[in-house]
């Protein structure tokens, strides 16, 4: 009898042992106030949220916990904690393209009462309408910020491209003058010309790792006049447009740094500081880092344009919103109109390695402190690129969409696959997948819009 | 006063609760997962077997388990050799024979992603020390993709794989070693048994367990491979490097297909349960 009761005593104790030690590792965070909890990207992206959250401990007197995440694991960290209703997060950062998923699943929290309640209907007409649309609405409803407007273009190098010696040995080889390309046979040319004199190390660099390479060719397939889906929705991936970007990707391959099959961000926006390609296509960083990373070589030697043909994908982008079932909503509404708006905002964007451009604000471009530390020059070409850009890939399930045509995309580009034998894989698996998730070989009508940038 | 026969049951106690927190519950619901269909939007319903049909049927996942089985045979067989080797060098006195021996140890005592991001430096296409000796040798004419080239980066994910873990094999086998009986080799070489012989006839049976013991730990090991995978090559280029776990993450995690990701851990439990059996029985018999 006796040991039934140290048997049942033990049991209870191992349990409170077990569930005793969980709000040990929160009791710290746990001071008077509220405590919000935000889910952030690591590195550079946590610069604007540290000091916001200082601003908003100092005014409210409660409390901020940010968590740090890699960006590549943010979708799964939210998403799994959305999922299991772990209700860890009052807030969370997540790329523009997933809010459609975070939507349809009934998972964020529409914010257009606080909007009103705040008076902050100013700030977020402030914003690029069409921008405003595609990263914070769906369905009619407000569910985001804007935290990092992001969109590629085309950089290079003014005192290579203005050099007469260069020039002249240039329009001797191609029969025309060097000049930012207007095609992408052009930047293809350009890039085998510097891969072959010595004026540079190597012609070209891209980001073709597998993970979001898709968006490197994305820009091409664009400029060759591509679409996600042709008009009655099927997958339109491997169309002429598709095949002739692959093509031109897997050419100016050859004119990059050996191991480019493996660059990410760090190698790609490496190649460019160190000063060892004349020209590619990327995001802001390359200005921002360029012009005020000491450890630049490239600085007061950047030119900003939009990609060949005009045309540029809106890679990436990053928002925050507010779970459904956050456990203070109100709070982390205050905390992020905080830091992606007024000062804050101006602050980040001028700061040089925050990771962050300009928040698709008409007003940062008017800055007179923006204007001066990023130049009236980048402010422009970015807002053109910004004008002419093509989103991204904006639907539900859109992160397994895109990472199937990465894999083919790295097949081809491996060698592992012909261009058209990938593309068509690809498409293939696209069908697959639409079938699925929506029961139709076709995208369905209704978020047919969505590919498009609202006017 | 408790009686000792009891006791033994109310000390197991808490481990058993932690057993059943950590283990056994999110096994038991892994099962269940994998018999699911999991949608974001749609949530969760049950399949049956339908997503371990559908794996059968699913090329990627069959590369994938063609590319982890190349990887674990290569890197357990390479790091058996050079561990045996080792083992086998360091089997006798010589000067500061210890500080040799820890050193050995140091690769297997690190982080695996510690690892994988200095290899990630050592295997820079551009300014990576190998390929720099081994221009300086002329071994080769050109600079090597190590991680971005197909036909290099999976040998690149077991050259580190066999550096990271061919110490542990010498460890066992080290040790195996110190059993076999001196008596025994010194008599055989007085009955002139070539040095061969001795190894084949001799240290070799006093060795099997421990080899054995090796292989299970490793073959065990080596099948989930992860970090390397994720810092080096994302299972690129293409898919050539595209193993199991890598191709389970991608679908639990990124496309959120949770069932289907869990009949992936299902399976490679399975095959790492079938391998492990097959070598215990042989330990049993040994």
């Amino acid at each position: 009898m006796k040991a039934k009761k140290k048997f049942l005593v033990s049991l209870v104790l191992s349990l409170i042992l077990i569930l005793g030690s969980i709000p040990v590792f929160t009791s710290s965070v746990l001071a008077k106030g509220v405590t919000i909890t935000i889910l952030a990207g690591g590195g550079p992206h946590l610069l604007s949220p540290r000091r916001a959250a200082e601003i908003y401990e100092k005014e409210t007197g409660n409390k901020v916990v940010i968590v740090e995440s890699p960006h590549k694991d943010l979708y799964a960290k939210a998403l799994t904690d959305l999922i299991s209703g772990g209700r860890s997060y009052d807030a969370f950062q997540f790329l523009y393209t997933q809010l459609a998923t975070f939507v349809a699943g009934g998972f964020l929290r529409p914010i257009d009462d606080y909007i009103q309640k705040y008076n902050a209907e100013s700030l977020f007409e402030d914003i690029i309408p069409s921008m405003r649309e595609m990263y914070t609405r769906w369905g009619g409803k407000t569910y985001a910020f804007v935290y990092d407007g992001d969109v590629h273009s085309y950089y290079y190098r003014k005192d290579l491209f203005n050099d007469p010696e260069i020039k002249a040995e240039f329009k001797k080889r191609f029969g025309y003058e060097l000049r930012p390309p207007a095609t992408w046979e052009e930047y293809r040319d350009i890039s085998k010309f510097f891969y072959e004199t010595d004026y540079v190390k190597y012609g070209d660099s891209e980001l073709a790792q597998r993970g979001r390479m898709y968006l490197w060719w994305a820009n091409r397939f664009f400029g060759y006049g591509g679409e996600w889906f042709d008009e009655e929705g099927r997958p339109a991936i491997n169309s002429e447009a598709g095949i002739n970007a692959l093509n031109n990707f897997k050419e100016c391959i050859k004119y990059c740094p050996p191991g480019v099959l493996n660059f990410e961000f760090s190698e790609h926006q490496e190649a460019w500081l160190t000063g060892s390609i004349p020209h590619f296509v990327q995001w802001g960083d390359a200005w921002l880092d360029g012009q005020l990373s000491p450890a630049s070589k490239v600085k007061d030697k950047i030119g900003i344009k939009l990609p060949p043909n005009d045309v540029v994908c809106l890679a990436t982008g990053w928002a925050y919103a507010i779970p459904k079932d956050a456990k203070h909503p109100e709070e982390a509404f205050q905390f992020l109109k905080i830091m992606t708006f007024g000062e804050n905002s101006v602050w980040a964007v001028t700061q040089p390695g925050s990771g962050v451009q300009p928040y698709l604000r008409k007003t940062h471009f008017e800055n007179s402190k923006v204007i001066e530390a990023l130049g009236k020059e980048f402010l422009e070409g970015y807002m053109q690129c910004i004008a002419k850009g093509k989103t991204d890939l904006r639907i539900p399930y859109a992160a397994e969409f895109v990472d199937n045509l990465d894999m083919y995309l790295s097949k081809a580009l491996a060698g592992e696959m012909g261009t058209k034998e990938a593309l068509d894989a690809a498409a293939k698996k696209w069908v697959e997948l639409l079938e699925r998730y929506f029961g139709s070989s076709t995208l369905p009508v209704k978020f047919r819009p969505m590919l498009r940038v609202p006017e | 006063m408790v009686k000792e026969k009891h006791l033994p049951w109310i000390l197991l106690v808490p481990v058993f609760v932690l057993l059943l927190a950590v283990t056994i519950y999110p096994f038991v619901y892994g099962i269940y997962l994998s018999l699911s269909n999991y949608s974001i939007i749609t949530g969760i319903s049950f399949r049956g077997i339908g997503n371990y049909l559908d794996l059968f049927r699913d090329s990627r996942f069959l590369h994938s388990l063609k590319v982890t089985f190349i990887f674990v045979f290569s890197a357990v067989g390479a790091e058996f050799l050079v561990g045996l080797g080792i083992a086998l060098l360091l089997n006798r006195q010589f000067w500061q024979k210890r500080i040799f021996v820890s050193l050995i140890y140091i690769p297997m005592i690190m982080a695996p992603i510690a690892v994988a991001l200095m290899w990630r430096m050592l295997y820079n296409a551009d300014y990576g020390p190998i390929n720099y000796f081994l221009l300086l040798s002329r071994l080769t004419s050109r600079k090597i993709a190590w991680l971005s080239e197909s036909q290099y980066a999976l040998l690149s994910l077991i050259m580190v794989d066999v550096w990271q873990w061919s110490p542990f094999i010498f460890l066992v086998l080290y040790a195996g070693l110190q059993s076999v009986p001196p008596e025994l080799v010194e008599a055989a070489q007085i009955d002139g048994a070539s040095r061969w012989k001795i190894f084949r006839y001799l240290v070799l049976p006093f060795l099997s367990p421990f080899i054995v013991l090796a292989f299970l730990f490793r073959i065990m090991d080596a099948f989930k491979i992860f970090d390397s995978v994720a810092v080096l090559t994302k299972g690129g280029p293409g898919t050539s490097t595209e193993v199991v776990s890598w191709l389970s993450y991608l679908t639990g995690f990124t496309y959120f297909r949770l069932g289907y990701a869990a009949a992936m851990s299902i399976v490679l439990f399975a095959l790492i349960m079938l391998l492990s059996q097959v070598l215990l029985k042989r330990i049993k018999q040994q």
